[in-house]
């Protein structure tokens, strides 16, 4: 008599078993070879919940690399405010990567394999670069624009030499480009700064075979700079704060995030030293507790992020006592915070991407 | 020395120090009383006048006020000096810039014109010294100052060099006695090797104009508040007074560190704890100035207030404060810039007086 193979798959294989009863988040990444290896070297980009993360992992010990400074200049106290964003946040002030086609974009622009056409939005003494559209730190002549655009983009490619781990969480399918070569923006002309202009500018919403295409190229390109580097893809949680597609955004957000995850399952199967990091099963998963989500049910809150930060440090050879210390002074914190104070908390660290959101009509 | 900052103790340098002890020994100040409340405030006005009733303008403000101070009890020694002080009856508030000198200041401000001189040290307590490699930046007014190697290069290749510029090195910056090479260890190769590109590896850092403009521009919060009470005071008209260029001398600054052994001892604790700490180049110093510069003058046309620049005599942006306005300190001009201020203050008033 013929058994049913099942009878020999694992129990993670069986909801009843692994998600009914016995859930732990730490044993849906059980079987992954160490994610994060004692002293690697961790870049990181994406969207707004891949700058969650990064304090987490310097806490566990890690080394988060970081090859360009904005404000917070080694040695130099400014009397400044912070930069915008999550410009000062990540490795290069690159700032919130939403799509993988605007990650490839930018790596090909750091080697300068791409030079975008509209490449600066030029107002009166003002000169703002349509790929960090928000950035406080604006420049003030063309030649300051030049420069430190040059500088900003070898301190990228200085980053992906250095690092031996990069991290890159996938948030949007949706993106605005330019109609004379593609270019993608991190958001859309108009919203942050420059003037959306319907003859230059084109909303895209890419799908599995173009996200795949991009991962894969970007995979490729980064390895010619430094061949050994792995890289764990993830898919962000966080709910499209809007849609441009004329649909609900509840169904366009399910669209976008399934794309992004068949694309990256795709990716990490076809590509050595690629693995995919659960952290969209973690948050949005039918286990997961509703405090997972704040109350607006888009931006996930800290025992969300410890959730997932947990799982990834159970299958990496990371500190454990520093990061479980970090973990508890995080409970505490979360307890002693009153709600206010967390929403302007997160409110504080929100992405460019909300600002789509004033633009509603109530 | 712990719990010391560098710019606490420059900070702390006595007024008459910045002024000039000799000079202020020169003619007898004018003493005078104001009442505040029950309390009386003492305050010294200096120039050549029989009585306080006879002053029309006075120069007030922080330590760089002291070289047009000192000019004014100079004045005697210049004929075309004394005139210009006594046509304007011109003259100085005297005393440490706190609470009480302010106060004094709102008191004699009615219907007399003030010329403020307001800090202008700020950035060198900030930036004197650079504990981890460079930064530079680009001054958009004057982009053809120079820039530090490696950026130079590319700068130059845009849009040329201003006439008068060495194209400067790091390693040419600091030529500086072994003494202090021993002390404090230059990281210049790593910088030169890349002179073509915009590597990291020289630890240098090319920021943002818009940062040092927002850093520069918290030292003038206090000024408005300033303007606002001496225009509600009554006073005729106000006139904001540029701040003199930076020296272009490390080795004076490493003179004057040997001879301030507090400094020093702060120095060399700074450098253990940073491994290698260097002074800010002079390209980098005179760009952070001429910012300030700017700031002040933005500042006083949004407060409808005329700005006076630092006379263009005194300095040039290649090599800093010309040496003849030295004063006996690291940051301060003499008397004889002074003077010239003194002189460029009359112009625009005369001027003013014959479009009148």
């Amino acid at each position: 008599m013929r058994k049913s193979p099942f009878v020999t798959f694992p129990a993670k294989a069986f909801w009843s078993k692994s998600v009914s009863s016995g859930w732990s988040a730490r044993k849906l990444v059980s079987d992954s070879a160490p994610l994060l290896r004692g002293g690697d070297k961790i870049m990181s980009a994406g969207s707004c919940f891949a700058a969650n993360i990064i304090p987490h992992l310097e806490r566990a010990g890690f080394e988060y690399v970081r090859s360009e400074w904005l404000t917070m200049l080694r040695g130099f106290s400014f009397r400044a405010a912070p930069e915008n964003f999550n410009y000062d946040t990540y490795t290069a002030a690159y700032g919130n990567i939403y799509t993988a086609r605007q990650l490839l974009q930018t790596l090909r622009r750091s080697r300068g394999l791409f030079k975008p056409k509209e490449c600066v939005w030029e107002e009166e003494d003002k000169f703002t670069d349509p790929f960090r559209p928000g950035l406080r730190y604006f420049s003030r002549s063309m030649l300051e624009f030049e420069m430190l655009t040059r500088q900003h983009l070898n301190c990228i490619v200085d980053g992906f030499r250095r690092a031996t781990v990069f991290i890159f969480t996938l948030g949007l399918t949706e993106a605005w480009v330019s109609r004379a070569d593609g270019a993608v923006y991190p958001s859309c002309p108009g919203t942050i700064a420059g003037a959306f202009d319907d003859a230059k500018h084109k909303w895209i919403n890419l799908s599995v075979d173009e996200t795949r295409s991009d991962l894969n190229a970007f995979i490729r390109e980064v390895r010619a700079i430094n061949k050994n580097l792995r890289i764990i893809i993830t898919v962000s949680p966080v709910p499209l704060v809007a849609t441009a597609s004329r649909r609900h955004v509840l169904e366009a957000t399910t669209y976008s995030k399934s794309v992004l995850r068949v694309a990256a399952a795709q990716v990490a199967e076809q590509n050595a030293d690629v693995i995919y990091f659960p952290a969209y099963e973690i948050i949005t998963g039918p286990q997961a507790p509703a405090d997972f989500f704040e109350s607006d049910r888009r931006q996930v809150s800290q025992s969300g992020v410890l959730a997932v930060m947990d799982a990834l440090m159970s299958a990496s050879e990371c500190n454990r006592s520093d990061f479980n210390r970090g973990l508890r002074a995080d409970s505490v914190s979360l307890e002693n915070e009153n709600f206010d104070r967390l929403a302007s908390k997160i409110i504080e660290r929100e992405c460019e991407e909300a600002i789509v959101d004033q633009f509603r009509s109530d | 020395m712990s719990g010391i900052t560098l710019g606490e103790l420059m900070r702390g340098k006595s007024f008459d120090t910045c002024v000039g002890r000799s000079a202020l020994e020169i003619i007898e100040p004018i003493f005078s009383r104001i009442t505040d409340g029950n309390r009386e405030l003492k305050f010294q006005l200096t120039g050549s006048f029989p009585s306080e009733q006879d002053v029309r303008l006075i120069i007030a403000g922080h330590s760089h006020a002291g070289a047009l101070q000192s000019a004014l009890l100079a004045g005697g020694s210049d004929p075309a000096t004394n005139a210009i002080v006594k046509a304007l009856g011109m003259a100085a508030l005297l005393g440490a810039p706190n609470e009480f000198y302010w106060k004094a200041l709102l008191k004699l401000a009615p219907n007399r014109t003030v010329a403020i001189v307001w800090r202008g040290n700020d950035y060198l307590l900030d930036f004197l010294f650079m504990p981890y490699g460079f930064f530079d930046f680009v001054n958009s007014r004057r982009p053809k100052l120079q820039l530090l190697s490696p950026w130079d290069t590319y700068a130059q290749s845009r849009i040329g060099r201003m006439k008068g510029f060495v194209t400067p090195t790091i390693k040419r910056l600091f030529s500086l006695p072994r003494a202090f090479h021993r002390l404090f260890s230059w990281r210049t190769a790593a910088c030169e090797e890349r002179v073509a590109d915009f590597e990291r590896s020289c630890e240098g850092t090319l920021v943002p104009e818009q940062l040092v403009r927002e850093h520069l521009g918290s030292s003038l919060s206090g000024l408005s508040t300033l303007i606002e009470q001496l225009k509600n005071a009554g006073v005729n008209r106000i006139f904001l007074i540029g701040t003199p260029a930076p020296r272009g001398d490390e080795r004076s600054v490493f003179a004057y560190m040997q001879e301030e052994p507090a400094l020093m001892e702060l120095l060399t604790e700074k450098s253990a704890r940073y491994k290698s700490i260097s002074i800010t180049p002079l390209s980098v110093r005179i760009k952070i100035w001429a910012t300030l510069q700017d700031l002040m003058q933005e500042f006083a046309a949004s407060c409808n207030v005329t700005f006076i620049p630092s006379p263009e005599e005194t300095y040039s942006f290649a090599h800093g404060l010309k040496s003849e306005f030295w004063s006996n300190d690291l940051t301060h001009a003499n008397y004889l810039y002074g003077r010239i201020a003194i002189h460029e203050l009359g112009s625009i008033l005369e001027e003013a007086h014959r479009d009148a």
